[in-house]
């Protein structure tokens, strides 16, 4: 419940060493724009600016969180840096552990595939994104014979491989995905980016369509298998409280680019941009002792397609001024490893989640007491 | 077939003076399916108090949702409820004994919409595609509360207002795909509430918006709740959401109430070995990170069977054989205030277990509430 113990707690924090200080993917100035056609001729009326000047990183063997509201083009994000849609303009450089540094925004198609052994996804609807007509070993085994990587007795191995480190049993290989739950579903979605043993995986909403308890499982085994294979996930989700968990860094978008990046408790403790506060604000907080009032964001979210004038953030803005109206601010490092998109970054003092002091009610000494597994008891003062 | 007599007897069962605006008793919903029985809610008694907002916990497919189908007796075929007792107190006018209706009635469907009414997770669920929004309610109005059509939509315009859309008197003629996902929802709460109902059953009202969207409803239904006086019935699994917003908690599991309590009190101590385990399987802010989440061992059950004694136990990490395998725990009281199905709280003649949380705690690792912000 407190920071102290939140290091202390056996892998909560310290991943440091897991943490390469390699970048494996670096995303600058990321556009996706896609066309509006309407009218009788289908003219061209304008553009949806879905992505709008995306800059991120991922260092090697790290889960970078992207958080946003619906339609801030998160996953269009995720899905344009795999080269799922072409790119409008900016620059994605993948370092393949293979092939070196890959330009992806211009890779060609046989460029892209040999990439794609390396760079996976994972989609968020385990019902949709699996063939019915398909048998789980098939679907499984797919990329690899694809890419012709393996066959026979090989390729069969293979599939009993990941199916068997996703927690699904090798003979499952015959039947096909109806007669699978939504978690099981998911984790053959997991065994299928799996198969090519990639190093970065997208992780685009993957337990937002499964229930609580089945949640916890699917969020778990992505961390066993990050340990296990020395995986590196871009992870998009809109529930902050999962990315709070699983995330070591966060990056936060609204329409179309990132306006703030940081370390998961940094970020979350004392973020730097006024969206990010309001973001983080509105989360209700697991504590029925704690009834305030979320910080109101007034509006709601501008359409890309015709976002405002400078700052896309200043018309629900409590802190803006004249220059948000005029100018887009860039995203700069405010303190190291810390990155935001305002112009009052230094200057406003604005609100995260409340520091954790040592003032627990007594209600949660006596339940530590009782605990028996966790160092916790120790570790308060 | 609600007598005066039986009334009052409930209405003071508890601790002298109870109002509650509706009372479940025994309450089993069957589905009878070429396959087998599935027991969706398989004796579920529950007070829902006048005023108060009654959180509902549990996994899908735990019964919750048939529980609030089955208050407006519109539990979808082959479903049926066989069993029990649901007695409505309006505000206004004499206790209603809800199953006695046919479900085709005009007694149900004076009580549907005027004083019991439900809100969803997709607001598109409530809200006719082919109609304005305006329309929709009005109707409503109409057929409760008047005749008079500039009055209904008076009526209607202040309450998209009160809901928080801009422009109320615009939207009347506005069509529910023109709005956007949080305003569809402030739509259908406006719809729900423009009765001013008894009883408001929400069935995971927030659970498909944004944080930003979800707090803004939040704000909209305490304020609305305070206001109308209304009570809620609100099924979520969103432990924030249930600690903003519910005085009380009920958690289910394959039909059943496994513990009830106030929210504070769940919070602080969870009693019932599957309110632990779910509680600290749901990531939420101040769990450590990249820790392992809790997992509840096992998966549910196969639908058609019944599970002898407790529901929980083939999966209960503390269960106790030969007892909890054999017999079925009753809900019964804690404390004053906390009310548990578990043989660790209470022997099999329904005496309390000495020193019940010691027992509880060995081997189950630290409740919810040492995860939570101070």
């Amino acid at each position: 419940m407190i920071d102290t113990q939140r290091t202390r707690d056996d892998g909560s924090t310290d991943r440091s060493d897991r943490i390469g200080a390699r970048n494996l993917l670096e995303v600058t100035g990321l556009k996706k724009h896609f066309p509006i056609h309407g009218g009788l001729l289908g003219r061209l009326r304008g553009y949806v600016r879905a992505v709008d000047g995306v800059d991120l990183f991922i260092r090697e063997g790290e889960t970078l969180g992207l958080v946003g509201e619906s339609g801030c083009g998160k996953s269009t994000a995720g899905r344009t840096i795999i080269r799922l849609y072409d790119v409008t303009d900016g620059e994605i450089v993948f370092h393949d552990p293979m092939l070196g540094k890959i330009h992806l925004e211009r890779a060609g198609t046989a460029e892209l595939r040999r990439v794609w052994m390396s760079m996976q996804m994972i989609f968020q609807d385990p019902f949709s994104s699996l063939d019915p007509r398909m048998s789980v070993g098939r679907i499984v085994a797919e990329p690899l014979v694809v890419n012709k990587i393996a066959r026979g007795s090989e390729l069969r191995d293979r599939v009993a491989q990941v199916l068997t480190a996703v927690g699904l049993r090798p003979e499952h290989v015959s039947r096909y995905p109806h007669a699978f739950s939504g978690g099981q579903r998911q984790r053959i979605g997991i065994a299928r980016a799996l198969a090519m043993s990639p190093k970065l995986i997208i992780c685009d909403e993957p337990v937002s369509a499964l229930d609580v308890s089945v949640q916890a499982q699917v969020l778990n085994l992505l961390e066993d298998l990050q340990n296990e294979f020395d995986l590196t996930y871009l992870f998009i989700a809109h529930d902050l409280s999962v990315v709070d968990h699983i995330s070591d860094r966060v990056a936060v978008m609204y329409v179309g680019y990132v306006v703030e990046v940081a370390p998961t408790e940094e970020l979350f403790r004392n973020p730097k941009m006024p969206y990010t506060e309001a973001l983080i604000g509105a989360i209700p907080p697991p504590n029925p002792r704690l009834r305030s009032r979320p910080v109101k964001l007034p509006g709601e979210v501008p359409s890309p397609a015709n976002p405002p004038s400078g700052c896309y953030f200043h018309p629900r803005c409590q802190y803006a001024q004249d220059v948000c109206k005029v100018e887009r601010p860039p995203l700069r490092q405010v303190s190291p490893g810390h990155y935001a998109a305002c112009h009052f970054a230094e200057t406003l003092s604005l609100r995260g989640i409340p520091t954790l002091t040592s003032a627990v009610p007594a209600v949660t000494m006596a339940t530590a007491s009782s605990v028996t597994p966790t160092p916790a008891a120790p570790a308060v003062p | 077939m609600v007598t005066t007599s039986a009334v009052a007897e409930a209405k003071v069962s508890a601790n002298g003076q109870v109002d509650n605006v509706i009372e479940l008793e025994d309450l089993h919903v069957h589905f009878h399916t070429k396959l087998g029985v599935v027991r969706a809610v398989n004796g579920v008694t529950l007070e829902i108090p006048r005023g108060k907002v009654v959180g509902v916990v549990g996994e899908s497919g735990c019964g919750k949702s048939q529980t609030a189908f089955a208050i407006m007796q519109l539990v979808p075929p082959p479903g049926r409820i066989v069993a029990g007792k649901i007695v409505l107190y309006p505000k206004n006018g004499p206790p209603v004994n809800v199953l006695r209706y046919d479900r085709n009635s005009d007694e149900m469907r004076a009580i549907r919409g005027g004083h019991v009414s439900m809100i969803f997770q997709e607001p598109m669920t409530a809200l006719n595609p082919v109609y304005p929004v305006g329309d929709q309610i009005m109707e409503a109005i109409l057929l409760h509360q008047t005749t008079d059509k500039k009055e209904a939509a008076a009526r209607a315009v202040d309450i998209l207002g009160k809901v928080g859309l801009p422009n109320p008197k615009r939207l009347l003629g506005t069509y529910p795909h023109e709005l956007s996902g949080g305003m569809r929802q402030r739509a259908m709460i406006a719809l729900a509430l423009s009765c001013t109902p008894d009883l408001l059953l929400a069935d995971e009202p927030t659970t498909a918006l944004d944080v930003t969207t979800q707090a803004q409803i939040l704000d909209v239904m305490r304020e609305l709740q305070a206001e109308i006086g209304m009570s809620i019935l609100f099924v979520t699994h969103n432990l924030g959401v249930i600690a903003q917003m519910a005085d009380e908690v009920a958690v289910m599991y394959l039909g059943q109430l496994v513990e009830r309590a106030p929210v504070e009190e769940l919070f602080d101590e969870p009693r019932h070995p599957y309110t632990r385990a779910l509680m600290r399987s749901i990531p939420h802010l101040g769990t450590p990170r990249h820790a392992r989440l809790n997992v509840i061992e096992g998966g549910l059950p196969n639908q058609y069977s019944q599970v002898p004694g407790c529901a929980f136990h083939p999966r209960c990490p503390v269960a106790q054989p030969g007892l909890c395998d054999v017999y079925q725990p009753a809900l019964r009281p804690v404390t004053p205030t906390v009310e548990v199905s578990c043989f660790l709280y209470h022997n099999l003649d329904g005496t309390p277990v000495a020193a019940p949380t010691q027992t509880a705690s060995s081997g189950t690792g630290p409740p919810l509430g040492d995860a939570l912000p101070a």
